[in-house]
Parts: C-alpha cells; structure tokens; sequence
C-alpha cells in the first residue's frame, strides 16, 4: 500500500515535470518581458533578476496599439458577421428538409478546409486593383468567410439538440418562422454562438498568411506586428518577448477559459 | 411529421421567412468570397502574367506554368516532398504523443485542472509567434539556448536549423500540436463508459488489456477525427516556417504554402503562384476527402438520431 502511494506521487511529480518541460518556451517569454535588454542577452537566462516595466513600456508605445486596434476590430467584427450570418443558415439546415440539405453540409464541411493560398492570389490582385489592399474592410470580409463555414456547422449541430417537442409546441401555438427563430430557437443558441465565436476568434487572431499578403501598415494586425517589430530590433529578446507576450496573452486566456467549447468547436459539434 | 408541420407553416405563413431565404445569405457570401477565387485561381494558373513584366502581356499559355514549375527553384517535387514530410510525421507523432499525455492524465491527481490548462497551451499560441519563441530563445546561434547548453555540456554547439531544419521544424510543430491530439482524445476518454472498466477489472483483466480491448476501440474514431482533421489543418502550415527557417537553409524547409508565397512576392509570377496554390489545394483535397465523410456522416447520422 505505501509502495503504490509512493509510485503514485512519484508519477504525479513526473506529471509536473513534463508539464513544465512543454511550457517552459512560454515561462522563459514571459521572463524576458520583465527583464531589461542587457539581461535578456545573458546566457544561460537568468531566472532571477531584478523585473521591470521598462520593455513592456516601450512595446506598448512602439506600434503595439495600433496592432491591437486592427486585431480587435478586425477579428470582433468579422465573428459577429460570421455569426449574423450563420445563425439563419445554421436554422434552416437543422430545422427543414432541403432537396440537398446532405449535400450543402458537405460543401460547407469542404470550404472549411480551403487552404487560404488557393484564393489569396486573385484577392491579392483584386484588392491592389480597387485600392483596398491593406484596408481593415477587405480584412473583415475575408475573416468572415474563413469563420463562417466552421461557425454555420458548430450552431447546426447545436441546434440539432434542442428537443423537437419545443419547437412543434410553438408551432401549434401558431407562431411563425420568425417567431420561432427569434423567440425560441434564438434563446436556446447562447451556448453553441458562445463555442462558435470562441472558435472564430481563436482562428482570425492567430490568422497570418492573409494578413501578411494583404496588410501592411493601416491594417497590420498583431502577428503581422510581431514579425515586423522582430526585424527591425533584430538581436533584442526582451522586447521580442514583451510584444510576443502581450500579443498572445488574450487569446490563451481565452483557449484556457473555454477548453470545452475548444473540442466541441473543432470538430464542429461531432464530438461533444 | 413535426418536421413536415414546421415547413408547411414557414411556406406559408404570411410573415413567414423562406427557409431558402435562411441559407442564401451565408452561402451566397462563401461562393463569392471562397469559391469564385478559386475558380480564378484555375484560371490564372494556366495563363502567363508576371507583375515585373508587364510588356510580356498576359496570354493563355496551357499548362507551361505547371511544367515550369519543375524546373524553378525551389521545384515542385522538393515542396511537395517538404509538404508531406512535414505533415505526415507532425500529424503521426503528435497523435501519439497526444494519446499518451492523455491517457498518463486520465486519472485523479492534486493540480489535474491545472495541467491539462498548462498541456494545452502551445495549441493557443498564435503559430508564427510559436516560430519566433523557439527560433529566438532557443535555435538561434547568438541569442539561443540550445548552441550555449551543448557547447557547455559538449563543447560543440549544435545548430538545430542548419543542421537538421526539417526535423526542427517538425519538432516545433509537434510541440504545438501535441495539445490538440490530446484535447480530442481527452474527451474520448471522457465519454468511455465507466462501468465497462469496471465490469472488465471484476472479470480479472489486466491494465493493459483494458488498453488494447477496451479503450483504443472505443477511441477508434476519435483517432480517425485527429489525424484526418490534423492533417487539412497542418497542410496549409506557413506560419511557423517563415518564422524559424523561412524555408532554408536553401530550400530544405520549404512547403507549398512557402513557395506560393515566394513566387508572388519574391518573383511576381502570378501564373506561377497560381499553378504552385492548385497544387496544395489538389494535396488538401485528396487528404480532406476523408476527413469530409468522415465528420459529414457524423454530422448528417445526428440529424438521423433526433
């Protein structure tokens, strides 16, 4: 009986470990922020040193907020499009009998996983033609196609849960379409419109390739920020870290806080 | 029936919507934003037109962008080859990986919450930042962990993305797959019917042939939604490699993704970047007809069930 305890805090101590072996890149991120230049360049890290607020400081007023702004309006708006229009689809597929109801699930399922660089080069061309390359606009549209395929498949099969009987008693009751999307159905969708911005969000923020294609300077967003800034302070860890950090840290807040709605966003619903 | 009451009273109740009128506005904008692209894409791809030459004009050219592409550096087959080599083996490692991390966690420990949040951290991290932490803070020659602790412990600094970029590269994708495969299996674990392991402990079987019979069985198609969504997911990977290698050394680490992105913005062949694009989407259809039947059969047979 000791000898099992005993191997049973031997494995959880084991279980520490590794977990601190996989987040160890991002302790040593976050380190660096708070440490000055000339301590962030020491080898080996110092792991105790003297914290300070200098490089955050100096990340926040070099361009940072200017990333933030772009990511916040771009990713924010084009969820809530994603979400505006993939409630009423999502409805439609979960609660009527379409003649290709199978196939439209399968067309969307695939435009899902339509890599971005099989279309990016004639929105590069068209953009650059009407001058709304590097515009926040053009950004949001594309944001709202990338999510909306995921966001129509995760509310589907949300709404694919709610108890028949509710929606045949409203019906009887004589309510319309709309009364049944707006007062019944709307309701009861909190939780699957939760995981399918959640998803949405996660995907648009960390998004690059379009970013970096289409965006330069008035609609950079923070990726894009990042790897502009890194260039242009080539050996500096600490304000590398310091903008990595402050530009990560929403999202993995948010992963952290939602890792249900992780899976079952994922994978659309499939699995809950 | 219900069904049948609910279509009849939305066709013709006076303010009702049509449900049509429910699906058009999201497909009609994922036509013209995803799919008319696409088909201009096919199109460039076949016809000549590079932005540093406009005096060349922009003739049809048949399919001399996609044999051209055997020839330009880097080529075709070496992208392609990166491609597969890198998704194949992040994909197949990182669902191991994920499966024993997640059946090591299966049981009640002091700080359990709190490590499953610490294990799936790396998948959060937006890819290209991912690229630059390990790039910077641990590969690079000057600045890295990595060269200063193996010369210290050796007296040979190791040089990770000179010496062995892919593998690096794929060991860094690993790292930030890991907690994917693990979150999907985790919760595969989670949905096993307790008392099957218990009846199977009373009837005497041993750990490990509850593994065998019991448990991977039951995660059969949680196995099958990891690799095949992992790999439509891992195909298209761009960010990362332009942070660590951007491709190199040479072309040692250069995908699909990579290479489109060189021949628009370092050559400005759109013919040429449009040929390479079809490539990939060709690759991440063949893998993503799996994956489509797979979920889309889940999805539709839920439909079925209620």
């Amino acid at each position: 009986m000791k000898l099992k305890k005993f191997r049973g805090s031997l494995n959880t101590t084991a279980i520490y470990i590794y977990a601190l072996f996989v987040i160890s890149p991002v302790i040593l991120t976050v380190l660096n922020a708070f440490k000055t230049d000339v301590d962030s360049l020491s080898m080996p890290p110092k792991l105790i040193f003297k914290p300070t607020l200098v490089t955050l400081n100096g990340t926040v007023h070099s361009g940072y907020f200017a990333g933030l702004t772009n990511s916040l309006i771009i990713v924010l708006t084009s969820t809530l499009l994603a979400i505006v229009l993939a409630t009423p689809a999502a409805f439609g597929l979960a609660f009527f009998k379409y003649k290709r109801s199978r196939q439209t699930i399968f067309w969307i399922l695939s435009t899902a996983f339509m890599p971005s660089v099989g279309v990016v080069i004639p929105i590069y061309l068209v953009l650059n033609q009407i001058g709304l390359l590097d515009s926040r606009i053009s950004m949001i549209l594309l944001y709202t196609a990338m999510s909306l395929p995921l966001s129509v498949l995760i509310l589907r099969s949300f709404y694919m849960d709610i108890p028949r009987e509710i929606i045949e008693a409203a019906t009887v009751d004589g309510s319309s379409t709309r009364q049944l999307f707006f007062k019944i159905v709307g309701p009861l969708s909190i939780p699957g419109i939760t995981t399918a911005a959640v998803l949405a969000i996660i995907f648009a923020w960390n998004e690059f390739l379009f970013a970096l294609m289409l965006t330069s300077s008035n609609a950079q967003t923070l990726p894009v920020f990042i790897v502009s800034s890194v260039t242009s302070m080539s050996t500096n860890l600490s304000s590398f870290s310091a903008a990595a950090l402050l530009a990560a840290l929403p999202i993995v807040i948010l992963g952290w806080v939602s890792q249900k709605a992780l899976v079952e966003g994922l994978t659309m619903g499939a699995i809950k | 029936m219900g069904l049948d009451r609910v279509k009849s009273q939305a066709t013709h109740g006076r303010s009702a919507m049509r449900p049509r009128g429910l699906l058009f506005p999201a497909l009609g904008f994922l036509v013209s934003i995803t799919q008319v692209p696409f088909l201009v894409t096919l199109y460039l791809s076949v016809h000549h037109w590079n932005l540093l030459k406009p005096q060349d004009g922009r003739g049809f050219v048949g399919l001399q962008n996609f044999a051209d592409l055997t020839t330009v550096q880097p080529n075709v087959f070496l992208s392609v080859k990166n491609t597969l080599a890198l998704t194949v083996s992040t994909v197949l490692c990182s669902t191991l990986m994920g499966f024993l991390v997640a059946i090591w966690l299966n049981h009640n420990f002091r700080g359990r919450a709190f490590v499953r949040t610490i294990v799936i951290t790396p998948m959060l991290i937006m890819p290209v930042i991912v690229g630059e932490i390990w790039g910077r803070l641990f590969l690079d020659p000057g600045s890295g962990v990595i060269p200063w602790l193996t010369n210290r412990a050796f007296g040979h600094r190791l040089l990770p993305m000179s010496q062995f970029p892919m593998a690096t590269v794929i060991f860094i994708s690993v790292w930030e797959w890991t907690p994917f495969a693990y979150l999907i299996l985790t919760s595969g674990l989670n949905a096993l019917d307790k008392s099957t392991i218990e009846a199977a402990k009373v009837d005497g079987a041993r750990p490990r042939q509850i593994l065998r019979f019991i448990t991977i069985p039951h995660l059969a198609n949680y196995f099958n939604i990891t690799l095949l969504l992992g790999t439509v997911l891992i195909l298209p990977t761009f960010g990362v490699i332009y942070a660590t290698t951007a491709g190199g050394p040479g072309y040692a680490t250069t995908n699909l993704s990579l290479a489109v992105y060189q021949q628009l913005f370092l050559k400005y062949s759109v013919g040429g970047a449009s040929a390479l694009a079809l490539v990939n989407v060709v690759l991440v259809i063949a893998a993503m007809t799996g994956l489509v039947k797979l979920l889309g059969n889940l999805l539709v047979r839920n439909e079925v069930m209620t």
